[in-house]
């Protein structure tokens, strides 16, 4: 029933036969291990420092940093063409051993994410997830591009290791770039690359490349793919119990994993700075399916004119709330568990049969010490996963309320513009928990019966309208509930 | 012996059991069991029923943060927890939204609940409210959409907790540091506030201006009402009876 993605990933691949990287696997305990060791006086300030560029205009450091226009790229000393950047990069020391890095200037991060040796797997995994929160895909492709040309051009291993290397970290941003970067400068960008890796005789990588953008490109995505269906209207219009409850936990899941498989780390990073809704379309879609099923329950619920009727859909709703948990799919269960434990419905009185069957899954929505029963239920989980996606939005908004972008400048020997790294390390935590369970795939097949059934989950009524309904239902008068 | 002692025991919480239902049966009072799995009312009652704590317990003070995204709720919330020092902060920690404070020489624990981040997730904005003792709404004065969000915010936490007026709640108008840029009118926030009948506080999150005052004024009020549901019980279920009791009319009259 569970199948795990191809990993039809060359990069992957490439970066197994790269030299130097002799781990191939992450080990994110280690990372943890990592965060744990927060103090400051464990910096190991850089062996070597660029001349500070005068027309960057420095704010002071604040505890809060707010969304700081991006400082433009300082025409400095080049570092994109050296071989290693180790001593330009700040890291993290405790006790004589060297940690991970802690900071550094931009460059010299793009650069100790490219070279061959003296680099870490793990760092490399942490900057291309969180390099959009110090440098633009377009920007980063560039200088990636002009490192990659300079050492292709030279004849030593050494150089032509890096030049793979580099190659292999263009392949991955265009991989997982979003729709929003993807403009006509960065087509522009990768396009003429392409050309000169044809006129250069590399057609593998060129073909890789090619292929790899044309993919991006193509993948245009309507809702309707995952919402819509091409049946006619049948004659007499289904209702939920025509319906199995394991087939309509099934289907939820499967519109709930497309619409998550879309979403890009990049979105949810650039939602915790600033919200908007066109760069982060796919979590958009996924937040908006979370809050249009929840309130298509409540209106299923709260619209049904006998109290049976009521209680036999809520019924229903715990049966497939429970196949639900047992999926895994924690979008569509708590979207459902909201809707019942609201207050319009919450507040109306209930049988005990359906209080006892509720017993079970209440204790998840408490928000008692920042979620632990939901992040105790999500650490229990086995893929494949849809995670609520809500905490994870609040866990990176505050890691990016909560640290600054740079280092302050007297902490590492007055140096400006050191990107605070220990920042990204955060929100890679956060965000590699997540991106792990996106490798994996429910086996489902859409029904589109059940679908059609579904109907967009067009036919709900609003908050408004659930409180009236529910006032109609019970007053809220304590003294007639009394009388009565 | 064991088994025996098994028998007397679950005979023994039988007959407790059915004592405590014919109680119940006879006081008109429903047992805790048979409430809904949430009712604003009865757990206003049992929360008056069972308002004397025992003395070594420590006061926990719930308190929810709302606003639109972006205005700086997160900040606030980040500088009350961690003053200056807000570097290398971790939100995954059980205990990192809740601090221990001292309240006009009595320690008490402040517990923040800030969904920063979440604001689209409306469909779940209710459940979060619930656990609320006290709200802190949050708007910027650089951003006229989020004041007039503050009235839906409002609105939502007063039906969730019964269309209960009193429920202690501050109005705040952050980055008071850009006051040049001021887009809300300060007699517009102050007539809010007048509207509500609460405080209006205007907080500076980056320059740390009047953070602690939003909080530490809340959790006053927040005490004053709970020492108020200790001492006069009575009192208090009489006058809230003809509270409801209006806002029952009030409410009938929107279905209408």
């Amino acid at each position: 029933m569970i199948v795990m993605e191809q990993f039809d990933n060359p990069v992957a691949h490439y970066l197994q036969i790269l030299p130097g990287t002799s781990s191939t696997t992450i080990d994110l305990d280690n990372l943890s291990d990592l965060l744990n060791q927060t103090d400051f006086n464990c910096l190991r300030p850089p062996n070597k420092f660029l001349e500070d560029t005068p027309h960057i205009v420095e704010l002071p450091p604040k505890a809060i940093d707010w969304q700081r226009e991006p400082s433009s790229v300082p025409s400095e000393k080049d570092l994109l063409l050296e071989h290693d950047a180790v001593d330009y990069v700040i890291f993290r020391e405790k006790e004589g051993k060297v940690l991970e890095v802690r900071g550094g200037p931009k460059d010299a991060l793009v650069v100790y994410a490219t070279q061959s040796t003296h680099s870490s797997l793990l760092y490399q995994e942490a900057f291309l997830i969180t390099f959009r929160t110090f440098i633009s895909a377009l920007e980063l492709v560039n200088k990636l591009i002009k490192r990659y040309l300079y050492m292709s051009l030279a004849n030593d291993s050494q150089s032509e290791s890096i030049a793979r290397h580099t190659f292999s970290v263009i392949v991955r941003i265009i991989d997982e770039v979003t729709q929003y970067e993807l403009d006509f400068d960065l087509i522009t960008s990768v396009t003429s690359f392409v050309y000169r890796l044809i006129h250069d005789g590399n057609f593998t990588y060129s073909r890789i490349l090619r292929t790899r953008l044309l993919d991006r490109l193509k993948d245009s995505f309507g809702i309707n793919t995952v919402l819509g269906t091409n049946l006619c209207k049948p004659k007499k219009p289904h209702d939920l119990f025509d319906f199995k409850s394991a087939e309509i936990a099934c289907q939820l899941t499967f519109i709930d994993s497309q619409l998550y498989h879309r979403i890009e780390s990049a979105e949810l990073l650039w939602w915790s700075q600033e919200q908007n809704e066109k760069k982060s379309k796919n979590l958009v879609n996924f937040t908006e399916q979370f809050n249009n099923l929840s309130f298509w329950v409540r209106t299923l619920i709260i619209t049904q004119s006998t109290q049976k009727e009521r209680e036999r859909h809520m019924m229903k709703f715990v049966k497939i709330m429970k196949h639900l948990r047992e999926m895994c799919n924690f979008n569509s269960y708590l979207a459902i568990l909201s809707a019942i434990m609201s207050t319009p419905l919450a507040r109306l009185d209930w049988s005990k049969n359906i209080k006892d069957a509720l017993k079970e899954h209440t204790a998840v929505m408490d928000t008692a010490q920042s979620y632990k029963n939901y992040r105790a239920l999500l650490q229990t989980a086995k893929p494949p996963c849809v995670p609520y996606i809500g905490i994870i939005l609040q866990d990176l908004t505050f890691v990016h309320a909560g640290n600054p972008d740079t280092i302050p400048t007297d902490r590492c020997h007055g140096a400006k513009n050191m990107i605070n790294f220990l920042k990204r390390w955060n929100q890679f935590a956060i965000l590699d928990s997540i991106r792990k369970l996106k490798k994996w795939n429910y086996d489902i097949k859409k029904n589109d019966i059940v679908v059609q059934y579904f109907n967009g989950f067009k036919d709900r009524v609003d908050e408004e309208r659930t409180w009236q309904l529910s006032h109609q239902i019970k007053p809220s008068n304590r003294k007639s509930k009394m009388q009565s | 012996m064991d088994k025996i002692l098994h028998v007397i025991r679950s005979a023994w919480n039988w007959v407790k059991l059915k004592f405590l239902t014919f109680w119940y049966f006879i006081t008109g009072r429903e047992s805790s069991g048979e409430h809904n799995f949430y009712d604003p009312e009865a757990a206003m009652a049992s929360k008056k029923a069972s308002g004397t704590l025992p003395p070594q317990q420590q006061i926990v003070h719930k308190v929810i943060m709302v606003g639109t995204g972006g205005v700086g709720k997160s900040a606030l919330t980040l500088q009350f927890m961690y003053d200056e020092f807000v570097e290398e902060y971790e939100p995954t920690k059980a205990d990192s939204y809740r601090k221990k404070v001292v309240l006009d020489g009595e320690e008490c624990s402040i517990d923040i609940l800030d969904t920063a981040g979440q604001e689209d997730y409306s469909a779940i904005r209710d459940n979060y409210y619930r656990s609320g003792e006290g709200f802190i709404c949050v708007f910027s004065i650089l951003d006229m959409e989020s004041f007039e969000a503050t009235n839906e915010f409002r609105e939502q936490i007063l039906r969730v907790k019964n269309s209960d007026n009193s429920v202690p709640i501050v109005l705040v108008g952050n980055k008071g540091d850009m006051r040049d840029q001021r887009v809300v009118p300060a007699e517009l926030c102050r007539q809010r506030a007048e509207q509500w009948g609460c405080s209006y506080v205007e907080t500076s999150a980056k320059r740390r201006e009047n953070v602690d005052k939003v909080f530490y004024d809340l959790m006053r009020e927040m005490k004053r009402r709970k020492g108020g549901a200790q001492t006069q019980i009575g009192m208090d279920a009489t006058a809230s009876s003809g509270r409801k009791k209006r806002s029952g009319i009030k409410k009938h009259c929107t279905i209408l």
